[in-house]
């Protein structure tokens, strides 16, 4: 199996797996940052979102051989930067969490979000959130967190 | 003998008949639990152990324990309010730790009845700790208890003003008998915690990933596992190829599983060392399947033959009546409408997994469970082993919504377990989790009423055609029962007739969130809003005046009314819709505001629901609950479809189950009702209510009378309604 080099969280890892495994797998199952989650497999719900030099990316979609040479971020390395801190004190402030299972994925399309648009509008919101599913509903919740992140007011 | 265990034995014993979850005797606590889930309470050395509920540590750390699983709900804080309203405990040094699931206590978490059934338990736990603390203080002092209070885990002597803190009594405690008999309980216009929004102790570890679920697992030595399922149901394997998918790089062993009657299909799985050479793996596999009697079915001609059996009288099992229901005499008018409704999957955002390890001195299994008790003796009864050799180690879940009440998941794990002499994981895949379900029942309901001339209902009937989840759940107690659709009417009406026309279907149905009430309020209270219009009556008062003894119910709608300024038409284009459900005693209200574009996608604006559970424990937990039931109920009427050809699922993953994302969630406004009542439930009852009332609203927006879900867009685009 060849072997590829990855930078994730800001430490170069070498991991050796087939070229065509998904970023997914690998984190989860080689790196044991088990905080990015499987959901459909497809691109089609973004519970397994990182970040790819900084952008949204849904890690399913990645596979080794294209993720390698990049800089990955992953929700336990969300702490490490200002805007994954806030974020992260929004949720908790907003009592955002149900079941939990989407929220990594959220919190890293948020982030990436709040990168490019630091004070989105709720059409903002909108376009920039909706590839995500959360199955509990808690998009009210997200929205207005993000808002709160964003500095725009505790807008209801 | 240490004492810790003698006052938890004499306080098992003294609690004898004062609640089902302490009826059920007292085992060692199970060590293994350890492994995964929080420690167990036992207090440290100079702590005391009181009951089964809590611990207080000498430092003063409070350990409460939550039987029940937290899927999202909010029990994981919840369960401890209750323990520490009655203990008067600092909340901030109050700590929550899973049960362990050895028998000992009653771990189902579904139905929406962890608050209703652990309240009087949880409160009688902390009452009789707390009064034991004062006991303590009271001797050591030499005082009268009468003249001690409490207050933050600290008891204080009025009359002098001395003071200790629960951690100091805690080994002083636990020398004091148990009271005899009932302590006294608060007065509930004094609780401190019950009833105030208090933040949920799960959330931090949920924005950094850190929460372990069940696909999280890992134990050393274990394989990954995916499994192949025969597509069609009821289906066995004739044969299958597998040298290419061994021809994986990473891919172990495959096994080919038999069926499990009634709970999994014929499998061939790949068990690999990591999750993505055994989904390769699978996917390699050259499968030959056998599709048994079930070729042929599928969910078009089943509703074909609901409609055809609708008026098959003969073999109709009633199943509630009061009365005599009666055909329209003079005067009066005939409401009939027949409602339709699909099938449904859960889907979860975490897909079913298990890891399982199964040794000759015992069974490992770590689980996303609703019924983790249920997994404990179905594997035991699976492997013919004791109970007490199998562990189940409780993870938190993905989402629940009824599926993980099922044991398929955590039985297939240990048959793989078994297969490869190691710990093994299996983890399914979004298609056979969408695929190989336990599916919300399918079928139509007919309604019909007798209106007088001043419009009251005097004769009510409804039959459901369609299977029967009490006969697959429950195949003892044969269909048309308690988890059947057809509730009895919510109102005032003296005649009714509720029936069933039970059909057989190959597809396995389960609990899904609000379970049966989730066809029986659409049903309901879509027909009654027809009612009300053959009336000529406001669907609000014409509800109000049926159900004139029920002032709670009467108060919840008019609260949803008012809030909604039901009153006052609502802006040009929209349409707005009412519904109210009892749903085993907690009373909903919900009024929908949407439009119906010319794309015939109708745009939910705002739901306004009004809500009494009784007592509120986490009262910004139960808006969230809402918040979440309105969002699930909006992706069944939108999009909640599942069709089955062939016998085989037509939908495959979210692109073609879809479900609401952001840019489709309505404002949201809960009102609720603060009372001292008994609490009810709060998971489930906000789904039924809104099926209902977003078709009142459609028909309010357009004059369309739909009948059917989901919506489709074709059945509102411009020109539909003609």
């Amino acid at each position: 199996m060849p072997s590829f080099i990855l930078t994730v969280n800001g430490t170069r890892r070498t991991v050796t797996a087939d070229a065509d495994s998904p970023l997914l797998w690998v984190l989860r199952d080689k790196l044991q940052l088990t905080g990015t989650k499987f959901g459909c497999g497809v691109g089609a719900c973004a519970a397994c979102s990182v970040h790819v030099d900084g952008d949204f990316a849904r890690s399913c979609q990645w596979s080794i051989a294209d993720a390698a040479g990049h800089d990955i971020t992953t929700i336990e390395a969300l702490a490490g930067t200002e805007i994954g801190r806030r974020l992260q004190q929004a949720w908790i402030d907003e009592q955002v969490p149900q079941c939990g299972y989407c929220q990594s994925g959220q919190l890293m399309a948020a982030a990436a979000l709040l990168a490019s648009t630091p004070h989105p509008s709720d059409a903002d919101i909108d376009n920039g959130m909706s590839d995500n599913i959360c199955r509990c509903a808690t998009y009210l919740r997200i929205r207005r967190a993000i808002h709160r992140a964003a500095g725009n007011g505790e807008a209801k | 003998m240490s004492k810790k265990t003698i006052t938890r034995r004499q306080f098992v014993a003294a609690s004898a008949g004062t609640g089902a979850a302490f009826m059920l005797g007292f085992n060692t606590l199970d060590a293994l639990a350890a492994r995964l889930t929080p420690a167990a309470p036992d207090a440290t050395p100079g702590g005391w152990t009181p009951n089964l509920w809590l611990s207080i540590d000498a430092d003063g750390t409070i350990t409460i324990q939550s039987a029940k699983s937290e899927m999202g709900q909010g029990v994981w804080t919840a369960m401890p309010m209750i323990v520490a309203e009655e203990l008067d405990a600092d909340w901030s040094r109050v700590r929550v730790a899973r049960a362990p699931t050895n028998g000992t206590y009653n771990t189902g978490t579904g139905g929406s009845t962890s608050t209703r059934t652990s309240y009087m338990p949880l409160r009688r736990a902390g009452a009789t700790a707390r009064a034991m603390l004062v006991a303590a203080a009271a001797a050591r002092w030499g005082v009268p208890a009468s003249e001690c209070s409490t207050l933050a885990s600290v008891v204080t002597h009025g009359p002098s003003r001395r003071t200790a803190s629960y951690g100091e009594l805690a080994a002083l405690a636990a020398k004091q008998p148990v009271p005899a008999g009932d302590v006294p309980l608060k007065d509930p216009s004094t609780f401190r915690l019950l009833g105030k929004s208090t933040p949920r102790l799960d959330i931090p570890d949920k924005v950094n990933g850190t929460t372990q679920f069940g696909i999280d697992v890992r134990v050393p030595n274990m394989l990954y596992a995916s499994v192949a399922r025969c597509p069609v149901f009821g289906g066995s394997l004739r044969h299958v190829d597998d040298a290419k998918a061994r021809a994986v790089t990473g891919v172990r062993q495959v096994v080919t599983l038999d069926a499990v009657d009634r709970l999994l299909p014929a499998r061939v799985a790949v068990l690999a060392d990591d999750t993505w050479a055994a989904l390769k793996g699978r996917d390699a596999l050259v499968l030959d399947w056998d599709p048994g009697p079930n070729a042929q079915y599928s969910t078009d001609a089943a509703r074909a033959n609901y409609h055809a059996r609708v008026n098959d009288d003969a073999h109709a099992g009633v199943t509630a009546s009061r009365g005599a229901v009666r055909t329209a005499g003079a005067g009066e008018k005939t409401v009939e409408a027949v409602y339709e409704y699909p099938l449904l999957v859960h889907a979860p955002m975490e897909p079913m997994n298990c890891t399982a390890d199964v040794r000759a001195d015992g069974v490992d299994v770590w689980a996303g469970s609703q019924s983790p008790d249920s997994i404990r003796t179905g594997v035991a009864r699976f492997l013919n082993v004791p109970p007490d050799t199998v562990h189940v180690h409780m993870t938190f879940l993905g989402g629940g919504f009824g599926r993980r009440s099922q044991t398929d998941y955590a039985i297939e794990a240990v048959q793989l377990s078994k297969a490869a002499g190691r710990p093994v994981k299996v983890t399914w895949s979004r298609e056979e989790d969408i695929q190989h379900g336990y599916y919300r029942v399918d079928g139509i309901q007919r309604m019909r009423a007798v209106l007088d001339a001043a419009g009251n209902i005097v004769s009510w009937e409804d039959r459901v055609v369609g299977p029967s989840l009490e006969a697959y759940a429950f195949p003892t107690r044969g269909g048309g029962r308690h988890f059947d659709a057809a509730e009895p009417p919510q109102y005032e009406i003296p005649n009714y007739t509720l029936d069933m026309v039970f059909v057989e279907s190959p597809v396995p149905i389960w609990f899904w969130r609000s379970v049966a009430n989730s066809q029986d309020g659409y049903c309901n209270e879509a027909f009654m809003d027809e009612c009300a219009r053959a009336a000529g009556r406001d669907p609000v008062q014409y509800r109000l005046d049926l159900l004139k003894s029920n002032p709670r119910a009467q108060h919840v709608i008019r609260l949803a009314a008012d809030k909604a300024g039901w009153s006052t038409k609502p802006a040009a284009g929209r349409g707005r819709g009412f519904a109210y459900y009892d749903y085993d005693g907690t009373l909903v209200a919900q009024v929908v505001e949407l439009e119906v574009p010319a794309t015939g996608k109708p745009k939910v604006h705002r739901v306004v629901c009004a809500f009494d559970c009784g007592q509120l424990v986490n009262p910004d937990t139960v808006v969230a609950q809402l918040e979440s039931a309105i969002g699930w109920a909006l992706s069944m009427v939108l999009y909640g479809e599942i069709t089955v050809k062939n016998g085989a699922v037509q939908q495959s993953n979210f692109t073609d189950y879809k479900v609401v994302r952001m840019n489709e969630m309505p404002k949201v406004e809960v009102v609720l009702v603060e009372n001292h009542e008994s609490p009810t439930g709060v998971g489930e009852p906000g789904v039924p209510a809104f099926a209902p009332a977003f078709l009142s609203a459609i028909y309010d927006a357009t004059g369309v009378r739909l009948r059917t879900l989901p919506v489709k867009p074709e059945m509102l685009k411009a020109g539909a309604a003609s």
